[in-house]
């Protein structure tokens, strides 16, 4: 109990200067939101206008520490104030309507990739010497070098554009209205079916490697020899003995993935045009949209954040030695 | 047996800070001394504080309070070049050859080294001085084992490496912390009575760390007994072993492998000593068959039992 | 007296890049049941590969075996993985080396109770695994209470207690034990042997203890077999009293004389010359034929002698032992 409290404040610490950095980065860079919008306007507005538009976006000419509490109040209320590229939606509202596509597609990707990557990954090295332990491994090596962006355009390609098995874009046909139909969710997995691939093909063969060369190493431990000595049945060896020893040093590398989901692959959303996080962090950078960018920088930080968290608690559940004791 | 002190401690006391404890003593108020040409066995189980009290004699640590004196000087808190001009002096050999050797350099760099920063040898003279030592350690033709890696000798030899490497200062005192307990048998004793043949011809002294009674015995004049950081027994080592005076010597001996005691251990619970700065009293009170009232409140000093032999115990008295 | 545990010619070799390395060759021993045979041996004489060849933990891969392990008759080799399976620990356990790192971090010591009963005991209940979990390790003089904790939370001795507790689970009629004592003080050693040799009487236990120290063993075993270079070289039930030494084996005389001695008068050691062979460079006469001080020409090219039985000596030099009544220590 006292670990998990001492993750959670940390956590809380964390966040809090997570918010801060995000705080004090912009007001570092000269003019502000307004200023930039009036570039966009190419200097064609009055000054009333300049003043109206600052009112908008919450520019004040208060001291800092004020402007830092209101930041942490409009923080917590959701208030992150307007977007310049979709002037004047909330940039809380384009995250909100962005984030369900990436995390359904790049979060279910993810977890896919990593299961199977692992499951793979404790089968071959259980199987070490074997047919497969010769072909995945080796095959594996060579996905994992493939550039995810490259291997979305070559899929696009291919299986959208030269063989018509798949949609070349979007989340959803244009004709369709977002409903709980089987006729939408159909539809919407089938477009998810591409860029989904592109992202599994990409990374699993990272887990699949990474797994498999800590089990082979677990395996040679005594405790594994002692419970293969002890008549233990092979599944609870394989699972309780060495691949639950030899995916603790994959723990911190899956909450980076999991918490980077967030981010969105980037390049996969844009070739496949699908409406995520990373096509919009994409369309920020375009557009030097600083309030959109902040919003996304925000949203994938706490995600790292929450997501290493929740993963340490995980290890802690896993590894009783992280749980702290006397006998430290 | 000249009968000269070459190395003495006074009250040394080695604490280790611990966060959000007290102190770790790793020893305590510990006072010994070394003759010319002498050796004192130094024994105890892990946790005793004899590879500390080692360290510290070649000033590798420094203590926290006491004096450590050599040739009549106190070195308690020289650095620098005094530091190194002492090292030409006093050596230490480690438990594991393997990792005290460096695997991408050969036996004559590990040697060169050493020949060069502490006695300025150069060339031809540096050549010389390296041949001999290892032929003085058993390792010729010299020529060839110039020439080796670490990994291509065997645990023996590699400890042989690591003797000349402690000689190449021209030491007088030498600290051998478990030389031997990662050999075999066999090479044990070709190691222990190189130990002894060196001493004859270098007129070497030498704390030999053990935790090994009878290799203890057969190396050492003397024997000290440590126990959780307090020396508890010190006495000629035939004296030691034959007629021990404190309750945990005799438990040592009844322990160790050979020796010919029947029936249960004499100690009443097993377990690790409490190292920590507010621990008052003996060490081993918690498990000593003979403990009385006093033994929990103060630490018995070393008193003699005989001209050649001191216990710390209230039994004594 | 009946055979608990039977070796028989036994060889094996480990599997690497420059062909067969041999491990054990032609071994032959056998322990009755309430009998401790002392395996001795230096680093690399094969004693360890011996431990793992009998549970035969040696993967095929890794290395191949020849001969027969009979455990109360039954051929190891012969079996089924399934039979095996079924076979390891309810016939023949096991205590490792390095109880360190014999104990999964992960696990609480109940967890491995568990496990290995749950194993071997189809349908064991809940309660009746506690039960025979804290007998078992008040057996070893263990608080049951330390069923609840992880290996990391005790010390060395304690986890050496908890993996023989282990061994015991089953109540197997062979023990191999490989250098169980070896990491630990002394004073835990020698409680720890004094309770091995205890639960060996009351439970009628065959026990082969392999370990390096002589002296440790001679104290401890009815019987001791010497190894050197992968062979047996000598059973012997005699004392290791130095006045004997000429009774033994000229390798098992070298060791006596190499160690030094706790009680008596001090007598000078010394090693044995030289280096133990080179296991890809045996020749086919007597592996210890260039360190032997007994050493006969026919030495270097002819064969030691097969020999089985309670006790024997396999030297072109010496005759075999006087059989005599089997004594205990």
């Amino acid at each position: 109990m006292r670990f998990i409290l001492r993750r959670l404040g940390f956590l809380l610490l964390s966040l809090w200067a997570a918010a801060t950095i995000n705080f004090v980065l912009p007001r570092l860079m000269p003019g502000n939101p307004a200023i930039l919008m009036i570039g966009r306007f190419k200097g064609q507005i009055s000054p009333q206008a300049l003043h109206a538009l600052e009112l908008q976006f919450g520019v004040t000419h208060t001291p800092l520490w004020s402007q830092y509490l209101t930041y942490l109040n409009n923080l917590v209320h959701g208030q992150w104030g307007l977007s310049l590229t979709y002037y004047p939606v909330p940039v809380s509202k384009i995250i909100a309507e962005s984030l369900p596509w990436t995390v359904g597609l790049v979060g279910v990707a993810t977890v896919l990739s990593v299961f199977i990557g692992v499951m793979m990954g404790i089968w071959t090295a259980w199987h070490r010497g074997g047919k497969w332990d010769a072909i995945l491994p080796t095959v594996s090596t060579f996905t994992a070098a493939l550039p995810y962006f490259w291997l979305a355009l070559i899929l696009l390609y291919l299986l959208g554009y030269l063989w018509h098995w798949f949609p070349m874009a979007h989340a959803y046909s244009s004709s369709l209205t977002p409903s709980w139909s089987f006729a939408f969710i159909s539809n919407m997995l089938y477009h998810a079916i591409l860029p989904a691939l592109t992202i599994i093909i990409s990374s699993i063969g990272g887990w699949l490697l990474g797994m498999r060369n800590n089990m082979v190493q677990t395996l040679g431990e005594d405790y594994v020899l002692f419970g293969e000595a002890r008549g233990l049945k092979s599944n609870r060896l394989m699972f309780q003995y060495a691949a639950r020893n030899a995916i603790l040093p994959s723990m911190t590398g899956f909450a980076m993935a999991i918490g980077f989901v967030v981010g969105g692959a980037l390049l996969t959303e844009v070739v496949f045009s699908y409406p995520g996080l990373g096509y919009q962090l994409l369309a920020a950078v375009q557009n030097e949209d600083y309030p959109l960018m902040q919003g996304l920088f925000l949203i994938i930080a706490f995600s790292v954040l929450v997501a290493n968290f929740l993963v340490e608690l995980l290890y802690g559940k896993l590894d009783p030695r992280t749980r702290g004791g006397a006998s430290h | 047996m000249s009968a000269k002190i070459l190395v003495s401690t006074d009250h040394v006391t080695v604490r280790f800070p611990r966060p959000g404890a007290p102190d770790l003593v790793a020893s305590r108020a510990v006072s010994l001394h070394i003759a010319t040409q002498e050796t004192l066995g130094l024994v105890g189980e892990s946790g005793s504080g004899k590879t500390t009290m080692g360290r510290t004699l070649v000033r590798l640590l420094t203590p926290s309070a006491g004096t450590v004196w050599f040739e009549g000087k106190d070195v308690t808190h020289i650095h620098g070049s005094a530091l190194m001009r002492y090292h030409r002096n006093a050596q230490m050999i480690f438990q594991d050859p393997f990792a005290s050797l460096n695997p991408f350099h050969t036996v004559g760099h590990h040697l060169a080294r050493p020949l060069a920063r502490l006695r300025h040898l150069k060339g031809h003279e540096r050549q010389e001085a390296l041949d001999e030592l290892l032929t003085l350690v058993g390792l010729t033709p010299s020529a060839v084992f110039r020439e080796k890696y670490p990994h291509e000798l065997s645990g023996g030899q590699r400890q042989r490496v690591a003797i000349a490497r402690a000689l190449a200062g021209g030491p007088s005192f030498i600290v051998a912390d478990e030389p031997v307990s990662m050999l075999d048998v066999s090479l044990r004793a070709e190691i222990l009575t190189l130990l002894e043949s060196l001493q004859e011809r270098r007129g070497l002294s030498y704390l030999y760390i053990t935790h090994d009674l009878a290799s203890a015995r057969y190396l050492s004049h003397r024997i000290a007994v440590m126990y959780g950081g307090s020396l508890v027994e010190i006495a000629t080592a035939e004296e030691l072993v034959q007629a021990p005076a404190h309750p945990y010597t005799r438990l040592l001996l009844a322990a160790t492998p050979g020796s010919p005691h029947k029936g249960p251990l004499p100690e009443t619970m097993q377990g690790a000593p409490d190292l920590s700065a507010d621990r008052i009293g003996c060490p081993f009170a918690p498990r000593c068959p003979s403990v009385m009232d006093q033994c929990s409140q103060v630490m018995p000093e070393l008193k003699a039992v005989s001209p050649s032999h001191q216990a710390a115990c209230f039994l004594n008295t | 007296m009946t055979e608990a545990l039977v070796v028989d010619s036994l060889h094996v070799s480990y599997i690497t890049q420059s062909g067969l390395v041999p491990a054990l060759r032609n071994v032959s021993l056998s322990i009755a049941s309430n009998e401790i045979l002392g395996l001795v041996g230096e680093s690399g004489s094969g004693k360890s590969t011996m431990a793992q060849a009998v549970m035969r933990l040696l993967k095929p891969d890794v290395a191949t075996v020849d001969g027969r392990i009979l455990v109360d008759g039954q051929d190891l080799y012969q079996l089924t993985p399934e039979e095996l399976r079924l076979t390891r620990w309810r016939k023949i356990a096991m205590v490792f080396q390095s109880s360190m790192n014999a104990l999964n971090p992960v696990l609480s010591i109940q967890e491995h109770f568990a496990d290995t009963m749950e194993a071997h005991i189809p349908g064991i209940t809940r309660d009746e695994i506690l039960k025979r979990t804290a007998d078992l390790l008040e057996q070893v003089r263990l608080d049951p209470a330390v069923a609840r904790s992880y290996a990391h939370e005790l010390s060395g001795g304690m986890r050496q207690r908890v993996v023989i507790a282990l061994s015991l689970a089953l109540d197997p009629s062979v023990l191999i034990m490989d250098e169980p004592t070896t990491a630990l003080d002394v004073v835990v050693q020698r409680s720890i042997l004094d309770e091995i040799a205890a639960l060996q009487k009351q439970r009628q236990l065959a026990v082969l203890f392999i370990s390096h120290d002589f002296n440790l063993v001679s104290g401890l075993a009815n019987r001791i077999a010497v190894m050197y270079a992968g062979e047996i070289m000598e059973i012997t039930d005699r004392g290791m009293a130095l006045e004997d030494a000429r009774e033994h084996h000229p390798y098992t005389q070298g060791l006596m004389r190499a160690a030094p001695r706790l009680v008596g008068t001090k007598v000078s050691i010394e090693g044995i010359p030289g280096e133990p062979p080179d296991m890809t460079q045996l020749g086919p006469g007597c592996p210890f034929f260039d360190r032997c001080p007994e050493r006969l020409p026919m030495c270097r090219t002819t064969p030691l002698p097969s020999k089985s039985g309670r006790v024997y000596i396999r030297c072109h030099a010496m005759p075999d032992p006087v059989v005599e009544k089997v004594k205990r220590p």
